[in-house]
């Protein structure tokens, strides 16, 4: 329980803020604090993209804690893209880093009017000008930027896709790391905020070092034989499988794996890291499970590119009927150079490849690329206009909702998204149906999938782990339901807190988030999600034959589980109560128009 | 006969400018009797979400009645009492 920081980029002023015990409490950290603060200092209805949106960088509590997996950071503010309260969750050193420089989170407001970067260090923070940084990629800034302020500096930025404010921007740290989702590099550019470094040598507060450290390797001697494997392979481990099994999503989400690229041995896990130089990981990891590739072969893509997550090989993989794995090499780098979500921009492609096939757009349209299936030249090089917005590459570079609208001629029906975002790489008639309406729209849970939400009670562990600052795959999946979360956290933090407890934190954070979006006036019901992504209509062929999923009675059964109204989702009172959210319960349920008993009652509020 | 007050979201919140419209209905009201009433308190509606000459949404939007949802061509009978949104699609393409 730290420090935050206020960040006024317009007049330049900076303060600190040590908040009241009780917001880490409640909302534990990272989008948990970011989603109350928020809510508590925006109002509704502000542009993304203007000077009142707030963004947040916030780490949790187990982040630079003995905890596996407590690298991580996350990014909040009301998406651009989707209009919603957006975060985004990245690995890697910074969000370790920023607490040795002495703060848990980053709050920046308005709008600089030249470009700036903050500089964190050991204690003391300053804006600094970043006019020879504006333009550059993301290795170049990091490069710059750790060269001035040192080694042990780390940095989060945007490359030059946030700074022309594309809706799918993402900010990179560790040279690959993404805050990918919500486009929240975006807000960043229109801030004018080109990065931030974080050193310093403060150590990160642990109530009882010496239980967390017995935890720590107990957890490892645990995970010993899933560290092995993900070490070898990482995320990237399931490329092939996963496009013939159905969970990859496959020519925009229309086609079938098994007939529509039967062979898959270009994404073989093997093949995969056949150019990879190192292992490298987030701060303090076991597992080290990502790479750095060597020089590209096909492709020209640099050394110490990042080796490939699984994400983006199903994104530009077989979701645009591609299997030759340099040439998504070459597109996860130039995404990560240029600060673009991979997942985002391997949908654009592959819609792009479908208006294409169906005349829809033509040679002349895209610059002379020929944009048919499978075509990973033409893939590699519509990425590269797309990063850069450069000719056609500007009208598909702030998502496929807008790109449709730019098109017209029809090409909406091959616009696939969720509530305005494109999705993770995981089938959810594969996996699960917990679809509908999440904050960030198309975050949504899969059991055991990549993404970070869920629509209902099982998102209350993974809204947990996220506030915590761990990884999802190291921490949660193979702790949260375990023996680690409680004592972990109360070996860090020094409360003693039960399960239970913890896992309501964990349904505050998920009932704040929605909270935000319900005072932009937005009903999650109303979101509009592909027919593909569902079923409607369902494939004829392969795996996925005939699977529809039941959305609406999804809806039914988690909304009554969350004691939400199924009609407005607005949380009932006696929830809010529950949950300690007396003041919005005011708000939500003034009293003067609660139902009364006796002469004119019944009579609540619509 | 009753007063409904039907929340708007969405596109129909944006032609509309109401976060909701009240209309009155009698007990019973079926759908397309819904459709005619906010046609003749909004009529702005017809067209985008209403269909033009006709008491039938446009198609995928759809009416959320006590939690249920309901798609142009099926039918419910509308009491005082009930709760009904308007709703755009969840479901699409």
């Amino acid at each position: 329980m730290g420090k935050l920081l206020w960040v006024d980029l317009s007049t330049g002023k900076i303060k600190d803020e040590t908040p009241d015990e009780s917001l880490y409490r409640n909302y534990i950290g990272g989008y948990g604090i970011g989603a109350r603060i928020l809510y508590d200092h925006m109002k509704a209805e502000v542009d993304p993209l203007g000077p009142e949106n707030i963004l947040g960088i916030i780490t949790g509590p187990l982040t630079g804690s003995p905890a596996i997996g407590g690298a991580r950071y996350q990014a909040v503010a009301k998406s651009p893209l989707t209009g919603e309260f957006g975060d985004a969750n990245s690995g890697g050193h910074f969000g370790p880093h920023l607490k040795f420089a002495g703060y848990d989170g980053v709050f920046f407001t308005g709008i600089s009017e030249k470009p700036v970067y903050l500089l964190v260090d050991n204690g003391k923070a300053e804006l600094k000008d970043a006019s020879h940084l504006w333009g550059k990629d993301t290795y170049e800034t990091e490069d710059t930027l750790r060269a001035e302020h040192g080694n042990t500096s780390r940095v989060i930025c945007i490359g030059p896709a946030g700074e022309k404010l594309s809706l799918v921007a993402s900010i990179i740290t560790h040279k690959g790391d993404a805050a990918a989702r919500a486009g929240l590099g975006a807000v960043m550019g229109s801030k004018k905020l080109k990065a931030v470094v974080a050193k310093g040598v403060k150590k990160v507060p642990i109530a009882d070092a010496e239980t967390a450290n017995r935890l720590r390797l107990e957890h490892i001697e645990d995970l010993k034989e899933f560290i092995k494997h993900f070490h070898q392979y990482g995320t990237g481990g399931h490329g092939d499988t996963s496009a013939l099994s159905g969970d990859s999503p496959v020519k925009n989400w229309g086609g079938v794996g098994v007939i529509d690229t039967p062979d898959v041995s270009g994404l073989n896990k093997d093949v995969v890291i056949s150019n990879l130089d190192k292992r490298i990981g987030c701060w303090g990891c076991p597992a080290a499970c990502k790479g750095s590739l060597k020089k590209g072969i096909e492709y020209p893509y640099p050394a110490g590119t990042h080796r490939l997550e699984y994400e983006t090989i199903g994104a530009f993989g077989v979701n645009c009927a591609n299997t030759n794995v340099e040439s998504i090499n070459m597109a996860s780098h130039l995404c990560n150079a240029y600060g673009m979500d991979t997942i985002s921009a391997g949908t654009i492609i592959a819609f792009a490849m479908e208006c294409y096939e169906n005349g829809i757009i033509t040679k002349k349209d895209t610059g002379g690329i020929e944009l048919n299936w499978g075509n990973h030249r033409a893939l590699v090089a519509m990425t590269e206009k797309l990063v850069k917005r450069e000719g056609f590459g500007d009208v598909l570079a702030d998502g496929v909702v807008r790109a449709a609208q730019r098109i017209g001629k029809g090409s909406e029906k091959f616009a696939v998204h969720a509530g305005g975002q494109e999705l993770g790489m995981h089938d959810p008639k594969v996996l699960g149906h917990q679809f509908a309406g999440m904050p960030s729209a198309a975050m949504y849970w899969m059991n055991s999938g990549r993404h970070t939400q869920a629509f209902g009670k099982n998102g209350f562990i993974t809204h947990l782990n996220n506030a915590m600052g761990t990884c999802m795959i190291l921490f949660q999946w193979r702790s949260a339901r375990g023996p680690y979360t409680q004592p972990m956290m109360k070996a860090v933090t020094g409360l003693d807190r039960s399960m239970e407890e913890l896992l309501q934190c964990g349904e505050r954070i998920g009932v704040m988030r929605h909270l935000f979006n319900l005072r932009e006036g937005l009903n999650p019901l109303q979101h509009f999600i592909h027919g593909r992504i569902i079923g409607r209509p369902p494939l004829k062929e392969g795996p996925l034959a005939s699977v529809t999923s039941d959305l609406e009675a999804e809806a039914w059964w988690h909304l009554g589980a969350l004691d939400w109204d199924r009609i407005t989702t607005r949380p009932s009172r006696n929830k809010l109560l529950e949950l300690g959210l007396d003041d919005i319960a005011a708000e939500l349920w003034p009293p003067d128009k609660m139902p009364r008993m006796g002469p004119g009652g019944p009579g609540g509020p619509r | 006969m009753f007063k409904c007050i039907i929340p708007m979201y969405g596109l129909p919140r944006e032609i509309t400018e109401l976060r909701e419209v009240e209309v009155e209905l009698r007990d019973g009201a079926t759908m397309s009797e819904v459709i005619a009433a906010l046609r003749e308190k909004v009529p702005s509606l017809e067209g985008p979400v209403i269909r033009t000459g006709e008491d039938q949404l446009v198609e995928q939007y759809k009416f959320n009645i006590n939690g249920h949802f309901y798609f142009a061509g099926m039918d419910f009978q509308l009491h005082k009492g009930d709760r009904i949104a308007l709703l755009v699609p969840m479901t699409g393409g």
